[in-house]
């Protein structure tokens, strides 16, 4: 890393809103030259804003941002956006009025002003991100992947410094993402841009970075920096992949970024108001304000979550915003929460009173004898009684982690 | 269209199956049944006008048979030269709703992009809003006189008020990620208002702008009726002083449907203007 040239570096960026929202704190980071940096953390924690920030649309508060352009040496500070910092959006962001050529080639001019190569440019930006044939098609005629390709296409013609991207992917299905991933890693290797990559997805995050930075929650500091050698593709079910994703996901755990809270105890069975609730390898289990049956499955000690939306028989991964992740002797519990109830404050509402209902009943039940917790929870769950002698009785609970109620202890991985 | 039919939920063959493809909401209705629908509501209002009429219920003097205002209408456009009438009418409708459209898309995007502009414009717009167009006809006479820029100036003060709240209301439902996006582009803030916003409120501009033809047409016979020596509503007038309530009613009809002309070729421009706006 040390021979690559600075391109962009943080220096104590402090960001609150004008509400008083304190969201990012003292951030100091550097992004070298030609580097993809992936910023990971808890659902509103501030890497939106982050991104925002360095994309000059929103001021901070304190601290600065400087970037080197092509043609200085040194460094210079970012003042508003620029087409040096071109962005990708996790929402559509085409201009609806114009084709996925006119869409480029607006970029394109902004670059290069007029000139005759602005076709030939335009067209290869096209085949470059697969869209060869859709040239004269308008957004509305077009998939959301085939919308972000026209994003991504787009943003490059701006020819920019760094390209942000917000989360990019994170309004598609599963394998429209996972073939977008592999594009920009395609991409990249093409153009050697340098990316700072926004997600909150823990997996994408490992297969495209070559450093992840773990950020807390709000207001956000970097808790934790990995680095990767930039070799691709990546092998998602190797050995060091999964346990690097298991380190990744501990340290998030133990943030206690779910809701604010501390970690929770390991959990024995979960009780959401009138509903109740197991969460455990191939258990089926509905949320209580909505009616979306949630399957989860483990897979090489690997967590899936296939989310069946209320009345529809396709089941629908990728709306999973966060994930409480328990592994007890090979048995993983999972609480997910929708990423689109995170935003619904009535629903957090109800998960805060559940978890405070839920950290006494832990406290109890740890107290009880492996005899006594089942019969308990038989009296709770009667009529699941096999899936609780096989999740329960054959599990031995880890030693509980103490009350750790602060979520910014870094060593705590 | 009738693959639409077929694919009702539940749809057999039973008597709730024609009542469900017509009554469900949000359900497209073949073409057929939507042009019979709509004969059917023109056939009604007619059928009406006939009983009232032929069955001697109204005297002719109040309310003249159908077929004796089809026949004046004939009868104006073949013998009785409404021609000039239509011309002036027209080309008043066209200017004034022309100029108005012109001050009012460009005062409306900057109010809906500059804060300082809605300061200056919004409040003050929404006091003229409210007061009727109608009691400003003296004034305009006063000032113009009773030719072309009276009459237009009417619709001028009638629609543009509107129409800059609309324009407004229009662009400032631009999504901002648009705008952002722009600006990450190196598209400059003062810059994105013209090559953003504009284009983006475009389409919902345009509908209102077919909105605002309509009122035109209502305030030019406000206009005509007044003080003028040509155009439909003058026309309208004379007639009435002469008790010919049949041309009266003719010339309300011709109104109505130079304005339904208009409004068709708002739509069939549509595509043109607005190509992107395509459902297909």
């Amino acid at each position: 890393m040390e021979q690559k040239t600075l391109k962009l570096a943080l220096e104590s960026v402090d960001f609150r809103f004008a509400g008083g929202i304190h969201v990012l704190r003292g951030l100091t980071f550097d992004v070298r030259e030609g580097e993809i940096i992936v910023i990971v953390g808890p659902s509103g924690c501030g890497k939106t804003t982050l991104l925002r920030v360095i994309a000059g649309l929103l001021q901070p508060t304190a601290g600065s941002i400087w970037i080197s352009q092509e043609r200085h040496d040194d460094l210079g500070e970012i003042r508003g956006p620029s087409r040096e910092r071109g962005m990708v959006f996790q929402q559509y962001t085409s201009f609806p009025w114009l084709t996925v050529a006119g869409n480029v080639r607006f970029a394109v001019r902004r670059a290069r002003g007029g000139g005759e190569k602005i076709e030939q440019r335009v067209q290869e930006l096209i085949d470059m991100v697969g869209l060869t044939g859709f040239e004269h098609a308008y957004p509305a005629q077009i998939s959301g992947g085939m919308q972000q390709r026209v994003a991504i296409a787009r943003t490059l013609g701006a020819e920019p410094e760094v390209l942000l991207m917000d989360e990019p992917f994170g309004a598609l299905d599963a394998e429209t993402r996972g073939a977008l991933q592999n594009e920009l890693l395609h991409l990249w290797r093409l153009t050697g841009k340098t990316i700072i990559f926004v997600t909150h997805d823990i997996d994408e995050a490992l297969y495209l970075g070559q450093r992840v930075l773990i950020l807390t929650n709000r207001p956000a500091r970097v808790v934790e920096e990995i680095t990767f050698p930039a070799r691709y593709p990546r092998d998602r079910y190797s050995k060091e992949f999964l346990e690097m994703k298991r380190r990744c996901r501990r340290i998030i755990e133990r943030l206690g970024i779910t809701i604010g809270l501390g970690p929770l105890e390991p959990f024995y069975f979960l009780y959401l108001g009138k509903e109740r609730l197991i969460l455990g390898d191939g258990v089926k289990l509905r949320f209580g304000l909505s009616d979306d049956e949630i399957l989860i499955r483990s897979r090489f000690g690997d967590i899936e979550a296939c989310i069946r939306p209320a009345g529809s028989g396709r089941p629908l991964p990728g709306f999973v915003e966060w994930a409480l992740l328990l592994t007890c002797e090979g048995i993983t519990y999972a609480l997910y929460l929708r990423e689109d109830l995170t935003g619904d404050t009535m629903f957090l509402q109800t998960v805060n009173e559940f978890l405070g209902e839920y950290r006494e009943l832990a406290a109890a039940v740890s107290a009880l004898s492996i005899e006594d917790r089942v019969r308990l929870a038989r009296q709770r769950f009667p009529h699941s009684d096999r899936d609780l002698r096989d999740m329960i009785v054959s599990t031995e609970f880890p030693s509980s982690h103490g009350d750790r109620t602060t979520t910014e202890d870094p060593a705590a991985c | 269209m009738s693959s639409h039919l077929r694919v009702s939920p539940g749809g057999g063959q039973g008597a709730g199956s024609w009542y469900r493809a017509v009554l469900e909401p949000h359900r497209r209705i073949a073409t057929g049944a939507y042009v019979g629908l709509a004969a059917a509501s023109f056939g009604f209002v007619v059928l009406l006008w006939s009983v009232l009429t032929y069955g001697r219920f109204v005297q002719p003097f109040f309310l003249p048979s159908p077929g004796n205002v089809a026949t004046t209408v004939w009868e104006l456009f073949t013998t009785q030269g409404v021609w000039p009438h239509v011309v002036a009418s027209t080309y008043r409708v066209v200017v004034g709703w022309f100029l108005s459209a012109i001050l009012a898309i460009p005062l409306g995007v900057l109010m809906a992009s500059y804060h300082s502009v809605e300061a200056l414009a919004e409040p003050l717009n929404d006091v003229i809003r409210y007061m009727p167009v109608v009691a400003f006809v003296p004034l305009t006479i006063l000032w113009l006189g009773v030719g072309d820029e009276q009459k237009i100036a009417v619709i001028f003060l009638g629609t543009f008020f509107q129409l800059v709240l609309m324009v407004a209301d229009a662009v400032s439902k631009v999504p901002r990620s648009l705008l952002e996006t722009a600006q990450t582009l190196g598209v400059g803030s003062h810059e994105s208002v013209w090559k953003i916003a504009l284009p983006g409120a475009w389409p919902m501009i345009f509908d209102h702008l077919r909105v605002t033809m309509g009122w035109a047409w209502s305030y030019l016979v406000v206009a005509e009726l007044v003080a003028s020596s040509r155009g439909i509503g003058f026309m309208i007038i004379q007639a009435q002083r002469l008790l010919q309530t049949r041309v009266v009613i003719a010339g309300i009809l011709i109104v109505g449907f130079l304005g339904l002309a208009f409004d068709l070729m708002f739509k069939l421009l549509t595509p043109v203007v607005c190509p992107w706006n395509r459902r297909h």
